[in-house]
């Protein structure tokens, strides 16, 4: 066959394989921007619920979603990168290290109504901080961890290492080279990490379903120690749990939930090109 | 004057033993050449002199390293002390990927912790003294990595000096560079002497022989162990050797 022609074709059928792949994702922003944009209005985004659900804003679950989103990152960033600056500049190459690592990669993959029963029994229950915000974020934080973690020491451990050597040669401590060479260099790795695990906590429901979630509270947290509404949950509760519920509302807070993860993914681009686009003169 | 005076040096990477018995006394103020063929140790010993080695797991060494009278191996020694009194240049120019400013200002801002109009001396004194004031002046923020490799070497070299040393070891300073940067380079050196010891290894006779106060000749004899062979006046090494070895090497009839 004229090679000319299989060219065209393979890459037809390589098209034809993306458009698959894309047109389904675009179908649902599709159907979920046509039916949930006009349901978004200030009200919507300011206002309590009203008539159990049914009329009025989602405020508290945006608040309770952001408030949760927060939490995760207070607590999640600094463990994770620490660990992972443990992890890539510090941690020998022994057994121990390496059975961490397994079980971080391991981690990453378990289920999230796992992580959810998990924050139950240990943050719930046996720290009796009751179903709340600080048992909520710590739970997302956990879950959170192994990507965080993977994503910086994949970062750190991209930084060439005579950078460490260099500043060792000059009197630098380890943790000189780290904070004043490595680090920055490895900072553009650890953010897109870091917001790409946020970026998952913030869209779960397990996790926070038995730990914070609270079914229609129309009023804002007041401290870590109370319950909240948030977005994943929220859509959950007024897809299937109250009948008559109108469709507007259930487009409306999935399109507000779906807005607000997808500026996060824009930001962590935007960050990414930024620290590329500055690296190359 | 006696600045650094090696004694014994065996140097074992694992159960490999790298060098065996070197004793070389390193001069003040002057320049000392460490040549050799590749894989003789060259570089290993001159790590030995700041103690660059001590981050690798499986070196060991046995002997003393004196600088200044002082044994650099006794657990009491200030290592990073050490390693401002004797600072390294590497083959590779290797800035770090930030301004020129904070390549220079490093060492004195990070280890030494200077700041504001005192660190600016210190970076420009720096730059000054290996002739890249002048061309850099107004680019202090730029990025280093957007120099020219001959620059970069410069840069790395005042960022070297920032640390105010008094022993530079350069291991193949110039292989990275083009003739025009290498001889830059050589030139600096000869006027850094006024006020530093310097330890150049170079593959590169030539330089050796025009560079170099001092020549040390490295060889291993099983391909595993590097000797010193002869180490003297680089005028009398390169004129009239007392080792064969020596005569067969400088020749180019191996290595
Ligand atoms: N980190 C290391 N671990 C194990 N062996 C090493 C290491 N560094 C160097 N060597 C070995 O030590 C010997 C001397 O190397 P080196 O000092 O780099 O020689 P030169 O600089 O003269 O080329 C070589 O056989 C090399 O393979
Ligand atoms: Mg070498």
């Amino acid at each position: 066959m004229n090679p000319h022609l299989v060219q065209k074709l393979g890459f037809g059928l390589l098209a034809l394989i993306s458009l698959v792949v894309v047109i389904p994702i675009l179908l649902v922003i599709g159907a979920i921007l046509a039916q949930g944009a006009p349901a978004i209005s200030a009200e919507f985004l300011t206002a309590m619920p009203r008539d159990g659900m049914k009329a009025g804003g989602i405020l508290p679950a945006i608040v309770g979603t952001l408030l949760l989103t927060a939490g995760t990152g207070l607590v999640a960033i600094p463990m994770g990168v620490g660990a992972a600056i443990y992890l890539s500049e510090y941690a020998r190459d022994t057994g121990l290290t390496r059975a961490v690592r397994l079980a971080i990669v391991n981690l990453a993959s378990v289920p999230s109504v796992v992580y959810g029963l998990f924050g139950v029994g240990i943050f719930v229950l046996l720290l009796q901080f009751g179903t709340s915000i600080l048992a909520g974020s710590l739970t997302l934080a956990i879950m959170t961890l192994p990507v965080i973690i993977s994503t910086s020491e994949e970062a750190l451990r991209a930084v060439p290492m005579e950078f460490r050597t260099v500043s060792a040669s000059l009197g630098g401590t380890p943790w000189q080279g780290i904070r004043r060479v490595v680090l920055p260099q490895a900072l553009p790795g650890i953010i897109t990490g870091v917001i790409l695990g946020l970026l998952r906590s913030a869209g779960e429901t397990a996790p926070i379903l038995f730990t914070v979630a609270a079914f229609y509270l129309p009023a804002l947290p007041q401290s870590v120690m109370d319950q909240t509404m948030a977005l994943p949950y929220h859509l959950y509760v007024i897809s299937t749990q109250v009948p008559g519920m109108p469709l507007s509302i259930q487009f409306g807070t999935a399109l507000t939930l779906l807005i607000y993860v997808l500026s996060m993914n824009v930001i962590a681009t935007l960050i990414r090109g930024y620290f590329r686009r500055r690296r190359e003169w | 004057m006696i600045k650094i005076r090696a004694e014994h040096v065996d140097a074992y990477y694992g159960a490999k033993q790298v060098l065996a018995d070197i004793s070389l006394d390193i001069k003040e103020r002057q320049i000392t050449a460490l040549i050799g063929p590749s894989g003789c140790g060259k570089s290993t010993f001159m790590r030995c002199l700041n103690r660059m080695n001590d981050s690798v797991r499986i070196f060991s060494l046995r002997g003393d390293v004196y600088l200044d009278g002082d044994p650099i191996y006794a657990d009491t020694y200030d290592v990073v002390q050490l390693r401002q009194r004797v600072g390294m240049v590497f083959q590779r120019p290797n800035p770090f990927p930030q301004t020129v400013y904070d390549n220079v200002a490093f060492g004195p801002r990070v280890v030494a912790r200077e700041r504001g109009a005192d660190l600016d001396s210190i970076v420009e004194e720096s730059l000054r003294r290996v002739g890249l004031w002048q061309e850099l002046r107004d680019k202090l923020t730029q990025d280093a990595l957007s120099l020219s490799l001959g620059q970069q070497q410069r840069l790395c070299l005042a960022r070297v000096l920032s640390t105010r040393p008094e022993v530079i070891l350069m291991d193949e300073p110039a292989s990275a560079l083009d003739p025009i940067e290498t001889l830059r380079i050589e030139d600096l050196m000869r006027e850094l002497i006024e006020l530093y010891t310097i330890v150049i290894v170079t593959h590169n006779m030539q330089q050796a022989a025009r560079v170099s106060d001092w020549t040390a000749f490295f060889l291993t004899d099983d391909g595993l162990t590097g000797k010193l062979v002869e180490y003297g006046e680089t005028g009398q090494i390169f004129t009239q050797p007392d080792d064969k070895r020596t005569i067969d090497y400088i020749t180019g009839r191996f290595g």
